[in-house]
């Protein structure tokens, strides 16, 4: 099932290329199982470039739709992963051209999901260091945060984020490097200022 | 080597990269500081993560249907802005579908059925029906699919009664079966309505097409917009545009010219008997779950809450009893029995 978990896709890559053979053949079996396995990862992807649960689930739910629509159409060429967060992001790049990025953040309950109880303090540093690093990945320049989002956050290769942004893989790495710098430093900033 | 070392943390590394990467580590504690840092950075980017709730996909068969009705209808692609999420749902079981459609049969022969009929069927033509102030009727298509059409409306069929499309100008109820191959469509003035198989109310006047779901989905469709509407939901499309999804009333409270009319379509026992305990103002329990996903298909118009479930419990072959407001429902080889 879905939505247990925070493992990235990539794990079960090798899982997807059969599972797209069997969506081309038309197997709805196949398309369940994909979408048990990737509907986690492609929703935090599009919710954190929209800023809006709600509407990343619609667009995911958006990109299977379009898979099976094109599933005759697909080829196994390069990684299946890749083609399925290329149709995610030409979604939200759409939804964002169309409607303007929404920025209201999820209720705050909803957002939380903390793996186990945790003290006042705790949750206080956690929601500190959270905050830090969203403002620090929010300032980023728009193609090095997309870059950061795909590489850090869903555990992309530099030649899959490559394939979905359309970009080489030296642009990605250098990218990638300049992101982790600006981050990295903005959360080891915070820490140290609450020591 | 960022990439490496992040590669390295979630365990994506090859052997000889694990490799390199101690050799790394052993010989300099520059290194071991830049993977502690990266360490700290995953895990704060692991929480930050979590404060988006992904939820649970959709069904696949909900997917496919959504594809394949877009296929029908040909929309411009790639747009989700009115587009409804399909919620997650659990898929019905249908334990004694078979066995139900046989013992209707059955049960219609003792007459507790009422046939068509309904008050004042005016038949304009072989494939119309009308109604006046304070008349319903009744239509069954040859698919078994059953309208119930409200008063000062209008229903049109193909011909035969077979296909699944109908026009509709006022207001119906419709209980229509399951054809996964081909969508049934009830096109209205204001837009239309396309659906496998539910029991959904439908008012159509000339701007604006209003629908409450009581089971399964229906897609509501203007020129330029889509809105799919799910059990227990309402919405309207208001000259082609849709209006918010929003929790629907009880049925009878929307179309009250039903009156004692009931009618199940492939209905899981528990749904029907939700409606049962509204309608009769009583409560229901059931000596198990499995009970409850049997379905039904059937209607009433006017009987008791006795015959009711007489014909019921027949039907998903249970031990029905009535009393002090409560109906119980056994299964019929649990041993029991009242």
């Amino acid at each position: 099932m879905a939505g247990t978990d925070h493992t990235p896709v990539s794990a079960e890559a090798d899982q997807l290329h059969p599972l797209m053979a069997a969506i081309k053949g038309g197997s709805s079996t196949a398309l369940g199982r994909l979408m048990d396995l990737c509907w986690p990862e492609l929703v935090r992807y599009a919710a954190r470039q929209l800023r809006d649960v709600e509407l990343a689930r619609d667009i995911v739910q958006e990109a299977f739709i379009q898979i099976w629509e094109r599933r005759r159409a697909w080829r196994p060429r390069g990684s299946a992963r890749a083609y399925l967060y290329r149709i995610v992001r030409h979604l939200v790049i759409d939804e964002k051209r169309k409607q303007g990025v929404r920025r209201r953040w999820l209720e705050r309950q909803e957002r939380l999901d903390v793996p186990r109880p945790a003290t006042p303090a705790e949750v206080l540093d956690a929601k500190v260091l959270t905050d830090t690093f969203e403002a620090a990945v929010a300032s980023l320049p728009v193609r090095r945060r997309e870059v950061f989002e795909l590489v850090f956050q869903r555990g992309l290769s530099h030649a899959e984020a490559a394939a979905v942004m359309d970009i080489s893989v030296p642009t990605v790495a250098n990218q990638m490097t300049a992101a982790l710098r600006t981050v990295r430093q903005a959360v080891a900033e915070s820490e140290a200022a609450d020591r | 080597m960022d990439e490496l070392l992040l590669r390295y943390l979630r365990k994506q590394t090859t052997e000889d990269e694990n490799a390199s990467v101690d050799a790394l580590l052993s010989g300099s504690a520059e290194y071991e500081r830049a993977l502690a840092d990266l360490r700290r950075l995953v895990e704060v980017g692991q929480v930050a993560d979590r404060c988006v709730a992904p939820g649970d996909p959709p069904r696949a068969e909900d997917v496919i249907w959504r594809a394949e009705a877009r296929g029908v209808r040909s929309p411009a692609r790639g747009s989700v802005g009115s587009v409804t999420r399909i919620r997650p749902g659990r898929p019905r079981l249908r334990l004694i579908g078979g066995l139900a459609a046989a013992a209707i049969a059955a049960v219609m022969g003792v007459g507790l059925w009422n046939t068509f009929g309904g008050t004042g069927v005016a038949t304009v033509g072989p494939q119309e029906f009308m109604t006046g102030a304070g008349e319903t009727a009744m239509v069954r298509l040859a698919d078994g699919s059953v309208i119930r059409l409200g008063p000062e409306s209008r229903l049109s069929t193909a011909a035969g009664g077979s296909a699944r499309t109908v026009t509709l100008q006022g207001e119906a109820f419709f209980a229509i079966t399951t054809n996964e191959k081909q969508p049934f469509r009830v096109v209205t003035a204001a837009g239309t309505a396309q659906v496998l198989g539910t029991r959904f109310h439908l008012a159509a006047g000339p701007d604006e097409l209003s629908v409450t779901v009581v089971e399964g989905r229906v897609a509501l469709a203007g020129p330029d917009h889509e809105v799919q509407v799910g059990a227990g939901q309402a919405t309207s499309l208001v000259r082609g545009r849709p209006e918010p999804v929003e929790a629907a009333p009880p049925i009878e409270a929307v179309a009250e010219w039903l009156g004692d009319f009931l009618i199940f379509h492939d209905t899981p026992l528990g749904v029907a008997m939700e409606e049962v305990e509204r309608r009769y103002g009583i409560e229901v329990e059931a000596s198990d779950e499995e009970l409850l996903d049997r379905t039904l298909t059937m209607w009433f118009n006017s009987k008791s809450l006795e015959e009711i479930m007489t014909v019921v419990c027949g039907v998903v072959d249970a031990r029905c009893s009535i009393g002090e407001g409560v109906v119980r429902i056994q299964s019929a080889d649990s041993g029991g029995g009242q």
